[in-house]
C-alpha cells in the first residue's frame, strides 16, 4: 500500500514530536518531495524508516534530508524484518522441539 | 648444539624425513638451522631426504656421526635438551631485565616468552583417530554410565541452552554478542552463577567493573529474587537489609568453592598472556572474559579489526589448549543508534573470525529498560539452532526463561 505526500509529511512532523525533535517546514519543496517517495516505497516500509532516522538523527529534520538518505533506512528496515522473522522462526522450532522432548 | 647434530645425522642416516617433520624436528633448530632448511628445500624439491654425500658438498664443515638408535630416541632428547636451552635463556634474559628496567617489564617478557614456549612443548598432541577408536569407545561408555548427569558440560542453567548445546563442554568457544548496554555482561555473569551453584569454578576477568560492583552483581544473581536485598539496597548500602545480607551471605558463601574474580585494577596489561597466567594460576572449570574490546594483544595487531581477530583466535586456542570452555562478551556498535532487535553476525565488523573459532555465537537483545531479553544462537557448532526469552528483573535477581510474551 502506497501513502499520500501529506501522509507522509503527517508522520515526519509526527515522529518529530515523539522524539522532540526540531522539524523544519520547507515548503514547497516538502510537498513535491513527500509525494516522490511516497509513491516510489511501500507505506509500512517508509513509516518504519522515517522513524528510524528521526529516532537516530539528532536533527532538525527536512523531509528532503530523509529522501536523500531513505534508500539505505528502507534496506536497514527490510532487513531488520527478516532478522525479527528469523528469530520468531527459530523460537517457535525450539518451542515445539522442547514441547517434544518433554 | 650437540643434540642438533645428534638429530640431524639420525635423520640423515634414516632417511626417515616424514616421521622428523610429524614429530616436530623443526623447533629443535638453532645453530644449524641453516641446515635443516636445506634438507627442507631438498626435500620439497626431490622428495627425498639428501644425501650425507650432498649436505657434504654444500657443507663441508658438517660432522658426520654416528647414530645406532632410532630417530625418535634423538628427536626426544633434541625437544628436551632444546626446551631446556630456550628456558634457560628466557630466565637469564629476565634477570637481566629485572636489573635493568624493573620486575613489570620482567614479568611481562616472561609470560610472553614462557607461553610461546609452552605452545612449541606442547605442540606435539597430534593423535591418530583410527588406531584410537578403543578410547573414543571407552570414553563413551564411561559417559554413557554417568546417569546423574543430564548434560555433558557445565550446565547454563538454562533449561533451552543445556538441552540444545549440551552446556559448556571442554574446548568450547562461546560468543556472547549484543549492542552496547543490553546486558550481555548480566547474562555472562548468570551462566557464572550457574555453574558456580551446579559445583563449577568459574574464573572472571572483568576489564569492565570493579570488586566491590562485581561482587554486587554476583550476590543479586546468586540471591535470585528470594527478597533479602536488591541490587539497589547493595549498591547505597542499606542499613536495613546489613543484618540479613550477612545472614544470607554465610549461609550462600560459607565453606564453599570459589568463583574467581580478576579486575582492571592494579593490572598493567590485560591481553591473552595473562588470561593464560590466571588460568594456570586458578585451574578453573571456565572462564569469562568481559570484554573482547578491552583486552589487549600481545601478538601486535595493527589495528582494532586484526587485534580482535587475533584475540578471537588466541581465546579459542586458548580453550581448547587447556580443556576449558572460555565465554567471551562481545559488544557491537553501529555509527548510528542500533536496530531493536538481536544482532545478525554479518553486523560485526570481524565477525567472520568470530564466526569461525566461535562453538556457539548467542547475540542478545533488549530493549531500553525492558526486562526482557531475546536470546537466539547465530552459530551452533554441535546443534540446531535455538532461541528463547529470559524475563529477567535485574533489581531483584529474579529470572525464567520464556517461550512467548
Amino acid at each position: 500500500m502506497k501513502a499520500t505526500g501529506e501522509q507522509t509529511i503527517q508522520h515526519f512532523q509526527d515522529c518529530c514530536k515523539k522524539y522532540n525533535k526540531l522539524f523544519i517546514p520547507d515548503s514547497p519543496r516538502q510537498e513535491a518531495v513527500a509525494k516522490a517517495i511516497a509513491d516510489f516505497y511501500e507505506s509500512e516500509l517508509l513509516f518504519k524508516a522515517i522513524e528510524s532516522f528521526i529516532k537516530t538523527r539528532t536533527g532538525p529534520f527536512l523531509v528532503f534530508d530523509f529522501a536523500v538518505e531513505s534508500k539505505s533506512f528502507i534496506d536497514r528496515v527490510i532487513f531488520d524484518g527478516k532478522s525479527e522473522s528469523k528469530f520468531q522462526a527459530i523460537l517457535e522450532e525450539t518451542r515445539k522441539r522442547m514441547t517434544d522432548e518433554l | 648444539m650437540n643434540y642438533e647434530l645428534r638429530v640431524l645425522n639420525s635423520l640423515l642416516n634414516s632417511g626417515n624425513y616424514v616421521e622428523a617433520v610429524n614429530e616436530g624436528i623443526e623447533n629443535v633448530f638453532i645453530e644449524y638451522r641453516d641446515i635443516w632448511n636445506f634438507v627442507v628445500n631438498h626435500y620439497d624439491e626431490h622428495k627425498k631426504t639428501p644425501s650425507k654425500d650432498t649436505v657434504k658438498h654444500h657443507y663441508p664443515d658438517f660432522e658426520f656421526i654416528n647414530t645406532p638408535e632410532p630417530l625418535l630416541y634423538y628427536l626426544t632428547e633434541a625437544k628436551k635438551e632444546s626446551l631446556s636451552y630456550q628456558t634457560r635463556q628466557i630466565i637469564s634474559k629476565a634477570n637481566n631485565m629485572l636489573k635493568d628496567m624493573g620486575p613489570k617489564e620482567a614479568m611481562a617478557y616472561l609470560m610472553q616468552s614462557t607461553s610461546q614456549l609452552y605452545k612449541f612443548s606442547s605442540s606435539l598432541k597430534d593423535t591418530d583417530l583410527v588406531s584410537e577408536w578403543k578410547e573414543r569407545a571407552g570414553d563413551l561408555r564411561e559417559r554413557s554410565m554417568q546417569e546423574a548427569r543430564d548434560i555433558p558440560g557445565i550446565p547454563s542453567g538454562i533449561n533451552v541452552l543445556d538441552k540444545s548445546f549440551g552446556g559448556w563442554q571442554p574446548g568450547d568457544f562461546v560468543v556472547l554478542l549484543g549492542w552496547t548496554g543490553v546486558g550481555k555482561s548480566f547474562i555472562a555473569r548468570l551462566f557464572a552463577a550457574n555453574a558456580w551453584r551446579a559445583g563449577y569454578r568459574p574464573l572472571i576477568i572483568s576489564l569492565e567493573m570493579n570488586k566491590q560492583q562485581e561482587g554486587q552483581r554476583l550476590d543479586t544473581l546468586l540471591n535470585n529474587g528470594e527478597g533479602h536485598f536488591t541490587n539497589t539496597d547493595l549498591v547505597k548500602a542499606s542499613k536495613h537489609i546489613v543484618d540479613s545480607y550477612e545472614k544470607w551471605a554465610e549461609k550462600t558463601f560459607e565453606g564453599k568453592h570459589p568463583i574467581y574474580l580478576v579486575t582492571s585494577e592494579g593490572l598493567e596489561t590485560a591481553d591473552q598472556n595473562m588470561v593464560q597466567a590466571k588460568i594456570d594460576q586458578y585451574h578453573p572449570d571456565m572462564v569469562i572474559l568481559d570484554y573482547h574490546g578491552l583486552f589487549d594483544d600481545a601478538s601486535g595487531a595493527k589495528n582494532e579489526t586484526e587485534k580482535a581477530k587475533n584475540l578471537s583466535k588466541a581465546f579459542k586456542r586458548m580453550a581448547v589448549k587447556n580443556g576449558i570452555p572460555i565465554i567471551d562478551v562481545a559488544a557491537v556498535t553501529m555509527s548510528e543508534g542500533h536496530s531493536e532487535r538481536p544482532p545478525e553476525l554479518e553486523e560485526v565488523a570481524w565477525s567472520k573470525q568470530l564466526a569461525y573459532d566461535a562453538d556457539l555465537v548467542l547475540a542478545i537483545h533488549r530493549e531500553y529498560n525492558s526486562d526482557v531479553f531475546q536470546v537466539v544462537s547465530r552459530k551452533v557448532r554441535r546443534s540446531t539452532h535455538f532461541g528463547f526469552y529470559l524475563r529477567w528483573n535485574l533489581e531483584t535477581g529474579k529470572w525464567a526463561e520464556e517461550w512467548e510474551l
